[in-house]
């Protein structure tokens, strides 16, 4: 028998990155694999010999080495393959999807994972990521709290919400790319992760690139203009690295009328390596962006602008736009993390984050004022005043409105000049307070947050066929939430009541009052007001996984444990609920457990058949379970766990020239809680609509295939065709936020077997590439979506909503009935060049390259792709007309480019 | 070397770059809010354009006719809903527009100039006139994106002077005065209508008149009509004579006053036409019991009662419109007339000016008091009286309605609260009633030696039978 080796290695790129997801083999063998994220492959029973090993990847042009192997242990040290990895296909830059996540109009919608984690090499994953953005689509329906995100080891979650706190560092691409992806349900090393994965950041400074690179791009999205610069200092002489990174991104208007963009990403990082074992690195970075906010709106107003990307938010003043609806956030965050690599088998890795700062969303607030919302809906030409009593007389002011509204901007729009002239007129003597009591003001829904999360990550290489990963973490997070005076729009005054409660309570004097003890406070810029309370939430976990490897199969098998508890903490004593409002809340504690696990089996190194499962329970979030979080302390009964089962199975292959992927899953949501809080024109009140018992089931099925062509051509198709619905009934119950009776307490939603509104749940993508020898590339994608459904309104599918409509009817089908949007195609180009200046400028002592990226986003100008709607939350019991209050619509950005220069010294 | 060469330059790009790149001004200029007219000519009186009105059904105004006026009555206190009304020196008219607190933009005091081509004008039958869009035959409301077409915006901040009239003219020459602000002088309200709420209980629709009258004789009358939605609704109205300023309007063939604000009664302090003080005073709960005679019995005028509330509503013990009130010198039964939500402890005050005290079954009451003639003051507390069962029967008279405490107490009966069961002490036995409606009814009472706490009340169709009413669980121990 021949003598054996273990070949193994780590190719990287000119710029000493890892250059994962490429196809290695030994030409003319068996040998082949993907490389891992770190770049790295390995080859075991090799027999001795000279070998030609080829490196693959469908974005650049195959690189060929010879390697000979002589040696049981064969190291192959770093592969440089000359390929410059900016280039590609799915640089970062060149998504619409960056534009995605400051886009958010829905302060409640969660933001797509899509959207800011740049692609892993699975194949699904990145044409999820770059291609399906435009319309929102979630990989396999999921809410991004099933996706878990760590950086430097640390967990990025609001735990009152489960989201991933994206926008913390939101405009730092350039340090954020070093990643490890775990998809589905496979085994991650870093974290239990959530049933959609799990993603981890190293933003280390010993993980940033040697280089000084500056780059501005130009764009129609969210921003019009970016700078970034980024400085890498690379692992220095005695173990020390730094690197910086600050960018700029700001736009006078984005593609949506009346949105801006102002935004400042500055990031700092340091690590020093203490011999071979330890490192130490302490990072820090923020993002500031205060963004003008788009809105979504009904058909008939965006029929009456004309235009799907008519935005309520903003009118004119002084001949400029000003937007009312402004995000301001910033939350600074600093990772202090040590890693010990105790031996070549085993190493731990323990990190202590922080992050504080908040998150501001700006609107109009009134008091006993006319609503000055341009699209109210009493303002339109479908609401008839006189309620039908005279239609013909009716029909000739409908066509004046409709003519006024169709072509005067300003009347779409809000009049500012108009809310300023009321507030100038309001002379008032308010219990001996002389001056303009403003009938209109801004009001910022603050969010002020501090969380410190630690964490503690252990691998251990336990023997040639068994891994251990296991982790510890501990999470404690209050957020404060409150309102706060931004804009007295010109008067000298607001005082701290509640017209709500004054209309609802007339014999209680005491009713109006949001802060009992500080009666009738009279309040200025800056000040806070109507609610103020705090979330207390406290985490601790800790999780344990074990991966075997043999020669046809692995398995994996993960456990995991965890104990959260929150409170609320009212600040202010309401003048409705005085027994209630102020104080702690009783103590919600919740233990949950979860186990993973999992086979591969490996037919040959080019085809692989897997199947994962887990079940896992979770506490409800702090945002969800309080009937009126911000009047009360009042918890929604029977509060429970959400469990949920998942399971995936699928084939994978990763030939030389085609790589491919198709898997099916199945997971059951059982018994989440939610919540959504709304504003209610005949209760002239905020209601909050909890629905708890809410069974999901997301069924679906995920292929992708790339294919090399061959002359540099390459091909990828994707499908991601899945059925998302609501498998049970929920519960609802609501509450006014000025009321202490319940509306509904404990009724059951006809919901079953409803779509769960996420974005489209079919989407199709068919891609071809041709990529030079001469670092440059071209690309174009056609893309199809369909499967988009509204989201349902509960109160409309109660038995209440169907009094005296007999079953089968057309009206019974038409309330019960859920809105699809029609399917749409989009097609999307991009090219890049990278430009080595050292071989036109001999006397550059560094390696310098000028890169060029050109993305085009829906060419064909396609304004018809909704990318999401809801059936607004009331509901004419009346006369069951469920077109009294439509639904409203986004609608995806028609074309749009995004265009980079990039100049950077290695 | 060059690291730190590279190190200089990112931050010379990046200062270079945060100073220079395109900065998002967003602090925005407040704009101008002149005070002025607009330039349009007025080329009608509002009295001019009523006489356009024949008839009761709605006219189209075809002309490009402007009339401009003050308005001189909005939404703000929530008497108008959806409708203004403004004046000018000819005459005053009602605008109806569908835009709830319009008063932001068309406050009292605002001129504004209405273009009339369009719009519709009628006189409803009773001689009020109102502009507005048509509604088959009525006036309706002109939509809220159309308002701003119609009425032009102009100065603010002007005042009117209220046209001085008296009531008996009003009577006599209602016509005249419909639309506008007057003015009358020396009225006050009738007896029964003074110090009452305005609008009285918010849950009926039937309680918002109060008749005011002059001193002449006989009197002249006009009602003043308050909306339940007021913001004043359940403020109390004045109780003395003087001046009052309304919006005038003629309903089902009456004159009827509405107010703006409480300001445009705030001179109703003087002397009343019989002499009597102009403001209620207090009397005490045993004098309002010693002034029953026996049969039914109207409360003098000009007086009130102030006590604090020892029933509790909210466990049902006693009928959902009645209370019992007690202060220093006794307690006596109010019964409203609908349901009431007056807490244990709350010090109130009742107007029982000309209001009728009579017995139920033996119990003495302040009988069918409005609702908006009680006001919470405060709160407070009621020490009970502490006696034997033969005290409390020998001094029924004196201590009826009060609060009882009677200790070393077994009850016996049927073992649970509802109904009738019997107290004894040794000293002798008294009936304690519970109401089938009442929450604890079906609860078991204790068994053994207890003390109970409770209304004094009788029960007497036919023979005298005291009662303890206890008003919850807690009064027994």
């Amino acid at each position: 028998m021949a003598q054996q080796a273990v070949l193994s290695g780590t190719i990287r790129d000119e710029s000493n990155q890892p250059v994962t997801g490429a196809n290695v083999s030994l030409k003319g063998t068996n040998f082949q694999m993907v490389t891992d994220s770190l770049g790295g492959f390995r080859f075991e029973k090799v027999p001795f010999g000279d070998y030609q090993l080829e490196i693959k990847r469908v974005d650049f042009a195959p690189v060929s080495q010879p390697v000979k192997v002589d040696a049981p242990e064969s190291f192959f040290g770093t592969i440089l393959t000359g390929v410059n990895n900016d280039v590609t296909v799915n640089n970062a830059d060149n998504i619409p999807t960056v534009s995605l996540n400051d886009e958010e109009v829905k302060e409640s919608s969660s933001t797509s994972v899509a959207s800011v984690l740049s692609a892993a090499r699975d194949p699904f994953v990145s044409a999820a990521t770059f291609n399906f953005s435009a319309a929102r689509f979630r990989i396999r329906g999921y809410d991004d709290e099933n996706f878990m995100t760590l950086m430097n080891g640390v967990p990025m979650q609001d735990l009152a919400t489960g989201r991933t706190m994206y926008n913390t560092w939101s405009g730092l691409n350039d340090v954020m790319r070093s990643r490890e992806n775990s998809i589905g349900l496979s085994a991650a090393p870093f974290t239990f992760g959530g049933v959609g994965g799990a993603y981890h950041i190293d933003s280390r400074a010993s993980k940033q690139r040697r280089q000084l690179s500056v780059g501005y791009a130009a764009s129609n999205r969210a921003y019009e203009n970016r700078f970034m610069v980024t400085y890498g200092s690379g692992i220095m002489n005695k173990g020390w690295a730094y690197s910086l990174s600050y960018s700029r991104r700001w736009a006078e208007e984005g593609f949506v009328p009346g949105t801006f963009y102002d935004g400042h990403a500055y990031y700092a990082a340091v690590e020093k390596m203490i011999g071979d074992k330890h490192s130490i690195s302490l990072t820090g970075f923020g993002s500031s962006v205060i963004n003008g906010r788009g809105g979504s709106a009904i058909r008939e107003m965006y029929d009456l602008a004309g235009t799907n990307y008519y935005n309520p938010n903003w009118g004119y003043q002084n001949g400029e736009k000003r937007n009312a609806v402004v995000g301001n956030n910033h939350q600074p965050v600093i990772i202090l993390s040590h890693e010990w690599k105790i031996d070549d088998k085993a190493n731990v890795q323990t990190s202590i984050g922080y992050t504080f700062g908040k998150t501001r969303l700006s609107g109009l607030d009134w008091f006993n004022a006319a609503d000055p919302r341009p699209d109210y809906y009493r303002r339109l030409p479908s609401f008839d005043p006189n309620y039908g009593e005279d239609p013909t007389a009716y029909a000739e002011y409908k066509a004046q409105i409709d003519a006024l509204l169709r072509n005067n901007e300003e009347e779409r729009q809000i009049k500012w000049d108009q809310l300023y002239a009321a507030n100038a007129m309001a002379d008032t003597n308010f219990n001996g307070t002389t001056g303009k009591w403003s009938k209109y003001i801004i009001g910022d829904r603050v969010t002020d947050n501090k969380r410190l999360f630690a964490n503690m990550i252990y691998n251990r290489v336990m023997s040639d066929h068994v891994t251990l990963d296991a982790g510890l973490q501990y999470l404690t997070q209050t957020s404060e939430y409150y309102r706060e005076v931004n804009d007295l729009l010109g008067g000298d005054f607001y005082v701290d009541l509640n017209q709500f409660a004054e209309l609802s309570n007339p014999n209680d004097s005491a009713a109006a009052q949001n802060d009992l003890d500080n009666p009738n406070r009279i309040l200025k810029e800056g000040d806070k007001y109507q609610y103020d309370y705090v979330a207390h939430i406290n985490r601790a976990g800790a999780w344990f996984q074990s991966t075997f490897k043999y020669d046809r199969m692995d398995y994996f098998l993960a456990l995991n444990l965890s104990s959260t508890s929150f409170f609320r903490e009212g600040k202010v004593r309401s003048g409705i609920f005085s027994d209630n409002s102020h104080g702690d809340s009783e103590k919600q504690n919740f233990f949950n457990y979860g186990f993973k696990g999992g086979a591969t089996y490996k037919y040959n190194g080019r085809n692989y058949f897997f199947a994962n499962a887990a079940y896992m329970t979770r506490a409800p979030y702090f945002d969800n379970v309080f009937i009126s979080p911000r009047t009360r302390n009042e918890i929604v009964k029977d509060l429970t766990d959400e469990k949920i089962f998942s399971t995936e199975a699928g084939y994978l292959l990763k030939a030389p020239r085609i790589k491919g992927k198709a898997v099916a899953y199945y997971t059951q949501f059982m018994d989440a809680t939610d919540s959504k809080i709304f504003y209610h024109e005949d209760f002239r009140n905020f209601v909050t609509y909890t629905l708890t018992n809410i069974d999901r089931r997301h069924v679906g099925v995920e292929i992708a295939v790339e294919a090399a062509l061959g002359k540099g051509f390459s091909a990828n198709a994707v499908a991601a065709v899945g059925q998302h619905v609501y498998s049970d009934r929920p519960i609802g119950t609501a509450a006014l936020d000025n009321a202490d009776s319940l509306l509904v307490e404990n009724e059951t939603l006809y919901m079953k077997n409803l779509r769960v509104s996420n974005g489209a749940q079919s989407a199709y993508s068919f891609g071809l590439t041709y990529r030079s020898r001469r670092f440059w590339f071209v690309n174009a994608n056609l893309n199809y979506f369909d499967n988009l459904y509204i989201d349902a309104n509960p109160v409309r599918r109660t038995l209440a909503a169907l009094d005296l409509v007999n079953e089968g009817d057309a009206l019974w089908k038409q309330i019960l009935q859920q809105e699809k949007t029609d399917g749409q195609f989009t097609l999307d180009l991009s090219g890049g060049w990278s430009w080595r200046l050292n071989n036109k400028f001999k006397d550059l002592k560094r390696q310098t390259f000028l890169v060029l990226n050109l993305g085009v986003s829906n060419v064909l100008n396609n304004q018809d792709l909704v990318t999401g709607g809801f059936e607004q939350l009331r509901y004419d019991f009346a006369d069951k007309n469920v077109n009294k209050f439509p639904t409203r619509y986004t609608y995806a950005f028609g074309t749009t480019f995004f265009a980079n220069i990039v100049l950077r010294i290695n | 070397m060059t690291s730190f060469k590279h190190l200089f330059r990112f931050f010379l790009i990046a200062l270079t770059a945060a100073s220079l790149s395109g900065c998002v001004k967003k602090d925005y200029d407040e704009p101008e809010t002149a005070n002025v007219d607009p330039d349009l000519t007025v080329d009608l009186t509002i009295a001019q354009l009523r006489s356009m009105a024949v008839g009761t059904a709605p006219i189209e105004i075809t002309g490009d006719s402007i009339i401009a006026g003050i308005i001189v009555a909005d939404d703000e206190s929530g008497t108008f809903y959806k409708q203004m009304i403004i004046q000018d020196s000819t005459a005053g008219i009602a605008i109806n527009l569908d835009i709830s607190n319009y008063n932001s933009d068309y406050p009292i005091g605002r001129r504004v100039f209405i273009k009339l081509k369009g719009l519709y004008i009628a006189n409803d039958g009773d001689d009020n006139y109102s502009l507005g869009v048509k509604d088959n035959a009525e006036i309706g409301r002109i939509p809220a994106a159309l308002v701003s077409q119609y009425i032009i915006k102009g100065k603010w901040g002007l005042e009117v002077t209220p046209v001085a009239v008296s009531l008996s003219t009003l009577n006599s020459n209602a016509s005249d005065y419909t639309q506008r602000l007057i003015r009358l002088s020396g009225v006050e309200f009738a007896s029964a209508d003074a110090g009452v709420a305005w609008g009285g209980d918010p849950n009926s629709t039937f309680d918002n008149n109060r008749t005011v009258e002059d001193c002449s004789s006989p009197t002249n009358t006009a009602i003043v009509y308050t909306s339940s939605f007021a913001n004043f609704a359940n403020a109390l109205t004045p109780t003395g004579n003087g001046p009052m300023t309304a919006i005038f309007t003629i309903y089902s063939g009456d004159p009827e006053l509405i107010l703006r604000t409480t300001e445009d009664v705030s001179g109703m302090t003087d002397t009343r036409c019989d002499g009597t003080s102009g403001t209620l005073t207090v009397m005490s709960i045993d004098s309002v019991r010693m002034a029953y005679t026996g049969t039914i019995t109207t409360a003098p005028s000009g007086k009130k009662i102030r006590g604090i509330v020892t029933s509790d509503y909210t466990n049902s013990n006693l009928v959902s419109q009645n209370l019992t009130i007690q202060d220093a010198t006794g307690a006596i039964v109010v019964r409203f007339g609908s349901s009431h939500s007056f807490t244990l402890g709350t010090e109130i005050e009742v107007n029982i000016s000309g209001q009728e005290l009579s017995e139920f079954n033996g119990w003495l009451q302040v009988n069918n008091v409005p609702l908006g003639n009680a006001t919470a003051v405060g709160t407070g507390t009621v020490t009970p009286r502490t006696a034997t069962i033969a005290q409390v029967l020998a001094n029924y008279d004196a201590w009826e309605s009060q609060v009882i405490k009677i200790t070393g107490v077994t009850i016996s009966g049927t073992g649970t609260y509802s109904g009738s069961q019997t107290l004894s002490d040794g000293s002798g036995t008294i009936t304690m009633f519970t109401r089938t409606g009442a929450s604890f009814s079906s609860q078991s009472y204790p068994t053994g030696t207890v003390s109970v706490t409770g209304i004094l009340s009788e029960y007497s169709p036919s023979t005298f039978t005291p009662q303890i009413i206890i008003r919850n669980t807690s009064d027994v121990q």
